[in-house]
C-alpha cells in the first residue's frame, strides 16, 4: 500500500458513504441508457417498432440525457470519494449534499417518467416549466434545472468549505474548486428561452460543449490524479505537474474549440476560422493525459492495489485520445464538417468519445470505491470476471463505433457530397446496402454490451468477496 | 501526516540499505554498485501515530544516460543519483488557503458568468426584430395572408404545393420514413386524415397545417386524396373540418 491508499481509514467517512450511493445510481442509470439504445439500434431496423408510444425522439433524449446524469453523477461521486482523504476530515455540509441528493434522485425518477408517458405539451410556458424544453439533450423542465443548479451549488460549496476547514489546499483542490465553479455557472447557459434559434443555441452549446470539452475534462484530470495517487503511488509532485500542463491545454483549445458548433448555427463568420483552427488542436491535452497515465503505469510496472481500476484507467487514457481526439479531428476541419455534420459519423464519435473519456474513468472509481465498501479490504483487488466485463464491453463499443462510422461514410458521402441533400439524396443514402446493413450490425453489437454490462454489475457485486489466493500468489 | 522513520531496501536484502529518522528523506544510491539490470528499492515510511507503508519502485539500471523525473524508472550507470524517499509535497506543511481566492472569487466568477449568459439572452430576446431572419414579423405575415377563404380550393394544386414533396407526386411515399397514400386503408377514416392535416403527426417530420390552411383547402386537399390514385373513400366538406378544428 502507499502513502496515499494508506489515507482511507478503516470506517468510511459519512460523504464516502453517499459516494457510495453516487456510484449505485451511476451503474443503475448506465442500464438504463444502454437499454434506450438498444431501444432505438432496433428502431433503425422497424421504423414502425413503438412508433407513437416511444418514438424514436423520445427515446434519443431518454438515451443521451440519462448518460450525462450517470456519467455526472459518478464524476461527482469520485469527488465526494476523495475529498475526505485529500483534506483528512469528513466533508462540511454533509448532510445538506445528502438532502439534495434525494431530492435530485426523485427528481429524476419525475423528469423520466413525464419523457415516457407525457412526452409533449402545448408548447407554451406550462410546457417550459413542467414537461420540457424542447431540446434534443441537456434537455430538462425548467423547475429540474432549477434543482440541477442548486444541486451543484451544494456541492460546490461543500468542496470549497472543506478545504477552508481543512486549512490545506493542494493543486488538485484549487483546480477542482474553479473547475466546479465554470460547470455550476454554465449549466444556467442552457435554461435561457429566446424565439430565436441562433441565439438560443450561442448560448446551449455553452452547456454542451465548454461542459464536456472544457469543465468535464479537467474534472477528469483531477478525479484520475487522486486515482493513480491511489492505485500507483504516483507522487503529488508529477501528478499535479501533468495536471497543470492538461487544463493548460484543455482550456487554451477548449473554449475556442466551441467554434465547431457555431460554424453553421447562423453566427458570424469569423467562427469558421476560430472554431476550425482550436477545434483541431483539441487532442493535444489528451495526448498529454495518455502519456500520463501510460508513463506512471510503466514506472510501475503495473504493480497495483486494484487490477480492475488501473485498467479501466488505461483504457480510459486510450479511450479519451482515439475517441474524443482521433474520431472528433476526423471530422472537425471547417473543410470535412460541411459535409459530415450531422451525418451518423457524429454519432460514430459521440459514443467512442463519451465511453472512452468519461465511462472509463467513472468505472476506475466504482472499483476504488468497490474495494473500500466491505468489511475486509482486499489488496490487490482482481477476479476472474472483471477482464471478461472489461474486454466485451470495449470489443462491443468498438462494433457499434464502426457501424457508425461505415454508415456516416456512406450518407455523408451520398447524401451531401453526391446528390446535394435533397430529400432525394436522403432516402438513396439511408436505403444504401452500406448504409442499411450496419442497422443489424449495431443492434448485435448493443446487445452484446448489454451482456458485459451485466457482467459488470455482477462483478461490481461480488468481486473481493472471496480472495482468490492464486491471484495473491501471483502477484507476490 | 508526521514521519518518524524511513528505511530503504534494495532488491529483497533483510537488512536496510539506509535509515533516515529526519528530513531531508533522501539517498545516494550507486548504480554501479548494482549493476546492470532490473532492481527494487522498497521504502516503508513510519507515521508518528503507528502507522507506516511500504512501496516498492522497479527500476532498470542501464548504460543509457537518462533518468527520469520523481520515480526512478531508469538510472545510468555512470554516477551516483540521489533519491527522494518521500514526495516532497506530502511532508511539506502549507499554508492555509486564502478565503479571498477559494472563496470569495469562485462565488464572483460563477454569478458572473451566469449574468454574461443571462445579458446575452436578454439582448438576444429585444433584438429579435432586427434579425434578418425577422422571425416574429414571419409569422404575423403568414397567419394574416395564408388562410384565402372564398376562392374554390383545387385539391390537386394544394397536394403538389404541400405534400408531393415526401409523399410522391403518385401518393407513393418514400422508402419506410414518409408512408405511402394511394391505397392507404387508414384513410377511410375522414376524421383521422383531417387531424393529421390540422394538427400534423407530432415527433414524425408531419407538420401541422391547420394555420397554413382553411376549412375549404383542408376539405379540398382531403377530399383529393382520398379519392386520387386508385382511392375512393369519399369527399370531405368544410363543415366537416370546421368541426375538427
Amino acid at each position: 500500500m502507499n502513502a496515499f491508499a494508506l489515507r482511507q481509514p478503516k470506517e468510511l467517512f459519512e460523504s464516502q458513504k453517499l459516494a457510495l450511493w453516487y456510484f449505485a445510481v451511476a451503474v443503475l442509470l448506465f442500464g438504463v441508457q444502454i437499454i434506450f439504445g438498444l431501444l432505438m439500434a432496433y428502431q433503425y431496423i422497424d421504423p414502425e417498432f413503438l412508433y407513437g408510444k416511444l418514438s424514436f425522439m423520445t427515446n434519443r433524449t431518454l438515451h443521451v440525457n440519462a448518460m450525462i446524469v450517470w456519467l455526472l453523477v459518478g464524476l461527482m461521486g469520485g469527488v465526494y470519494w476523495f475529498l475526505p482523504l485529500e483534506t483528512g476530515r469528513e466533508v462540511v455540509g454533509i448532510k445538506l449534499a445528502k438532502f439534495i441528493w434525494w431530492v435530485i434522485v426523485a427528481g429524476v425518477g419525475v423528469v423520466v417518467l413525464v419523457y415516457a408517458f407525457v412526452q409533449v405539451g402545448p408548447g407554451n410556458a406550462y410546457t417550459l416549466w413542467f414537461i420540457n424544453e424542447g431540446r434534443e439533450y441537456v434537455e430538462a423542465p425548467r423547475w429540474a434545472d432549477f434543482a440541477i443548479v442548486a444541486w451543484v451549488a451544494i456541492f460546490l460549496f461543500n468542496v470549497i468549505a472543506t478545504t477552508l476547514a481543512a486549512r490545506r489546499i493542494t493543486g488538485l483542490l484549487g483546480v477542482l474548486i474553479f473547475d466546479l465553479v465554470a460547470l455550476g455557472a454554465l449549466y444556467t447557459a442552457g435554461m435561457h428561452y429566446t424565439v430565436n434559434v441562433t441565439m438560443d443555441q450561442y448560448l446551449w452549446w455553452w452547456v454542451v460543449h465548454l461542459w464536456v470539452e472544457a469543465t468535464w475534462e479537467v474534472l477528469v484530470g483531477v478525479v484520475m490524479g487522486w486515482s493513480l495517487m491511489y492505485l500507483l503511488g504516483t507522487p503529488r509532485k508529477l501528478i499535479e505537474t501533468w495536471l497543470f500542463l492538461e487544463v493548460a491545454l484543455v482550456f487554451g483549445t477548449g473554449i475556442l474549440g466551441l467554434g465547431h458548433h457555431y460554424f453553421w448555427i447562423g453566427t458570424p463568420e469569423y467562427w469558421i476560422g476560430l472554431g476550425g483552427f482550436f477545434s483541431a488542436l483539441e487532442p493535444l491535452p489528451l495526448v498529454a493525459m495518455v502519456v500520463h497515465a501510460v508513463y506512471d503505469s510503466g514506472a510501475h510496472r503495473l504493480h497495483t492495489v486494484n487490477r480492475p481500476a488501473l485498467f479501466w484507467a488505461i483504457a480510459q487514457a486510450f479511450g479519451n485520445f482515439i475517441g474524443a481526439g482521433v474520431w472528433g479531428f476526423m471530422q472537425t476541419l471547417p473543410q470535412i464538417n460541411m459535409y459530415s455534420h450531422g451525418t451518423q459519423l457524429a454519432a460514430a464519435h459521440g459514443h467512442f468519445s463519451f465511453f472512452g473519456a468519461y465511462v472509463g474513468t467513472v468505472l476506475t472509481l466504482v472499483y476504488i470505491a468497490v474495494q473500500n465498501a466491505r468489511k475486509r479490504v482486499v489488496v490487490p483487488l482482481d477476479s476472474r470476471l472483471w477482464p471478461w466485463a472489461y474486454g466485451f464491453l470495449i470489443f462491443s463499443i468498438i462494433g457499434v463505433v464502426a457501424s457508425f462510422t461505415i454508415s456516416g461514410f456512406a450518407q455523408t458521402m451520398i447524401e451531401r457530397a453526391e446528390l446535394g441533400s435533397t430529400w432525394n439524396a436522403y432516402i438513396t443514402s439511408y436505403t444504401h446496402p452500406w448504409y442499411t446493413n450496419t442497422h443489424w450490425w449495431r443492434f448485435w453489437m448493443g446487445m452484446l454490451f448489454l451482456g458485459a454490462y451485466v457482467a459488470l454489475v455482477w462483478d461490481l457485486l461480488t468481486i473481493g468477496r472471496k480472495p482468490a489466493a492464486a491471484v495473491e500468489a501471483a502477484h507476490d | 501526516m508526521d514521519i518518524v522513520r524511513v528505511e530503504a531496501y534494495v532488491d529483497g536484502s533483510g537488512a536496510p540499505l539506509a535509515t533516515i529518522t529526519e528530513p531531508p528523506f533522501r539517498l545516494r544510491l550507486d548504480p554501479a554498485e548494482l549493476g546492470e539490470g532490473i532492481h527494487v528499492l522498497t521504502v516503508v515510511t513510519e507515521y508518528r501515530d503507528g502507522s507506516s507503508d511500504q512501496h516498492r519502485y522497479v527500476f532498470d539500471v542501464t548504460r543509457k544516460n537518462h533518468t527520469f523525473a520523481g520515480h526512478i524508472s531508469q538510472a545510468p550507470l555512470r554516477a551516483p543519483i540521489e533519491v527522494d524517499l518521500v514526495d516532497a509535497v506530502e511532508i511539506e506543511n502549507p499554508a492555509p488557503p486564502s478565503v479571498f481566492l477559494y472563496a470569495v472569487l469562485p462565488l464572483i466568477l460563477f454569478l458572473g458568468v451566469v449574468a454574461v449568459s443571462w445579458w446575452i439572452s436578454l439582448r438576444a430576446e429585444s433584438r429579435v426584430a432586427d434579425q434578418p431572419t425577422k422571425i416574429e414579423s414571419l409569422a404575423r405575415s403568414v397567419a394574416r395572408v395564408a388562410p384565402t377563404a372564398g376562392a374554390a380550393a383545387d385539391g390537386a394544386a394544394l397536394y403538389s404545393k404541400n405534400c408531393a414533396g415526401c409523399h410522391g407526386a403518385e401518393g407513393q411515399g418514400m422508402g419506410a420514413v414518409f408512408p405511402a397514400l394511394a391505397g392507404n386503408e387508414a384513410l377511410a377514416d375522414a376524421g383521422y386524415v383531417v387531424d393529421i392535416i390540422l394538427e400534423g403527426k407530432p415527433g414524425s417530420s408531419m407538420p401541422a397545417f391547420g394555420d397554413r390552411l382553411s376549412d375549404e383547402e383542408v376539405a379540398a386537399l382531403a377530399g383529393y386524396i382520398r379519392n386520387s390514385w386508385g382511392n375512393g373513400f369519399g369527399p370531405v366538406t368544410a363543415a366537416d373540418v370546421a368541426a375538427r378544428r
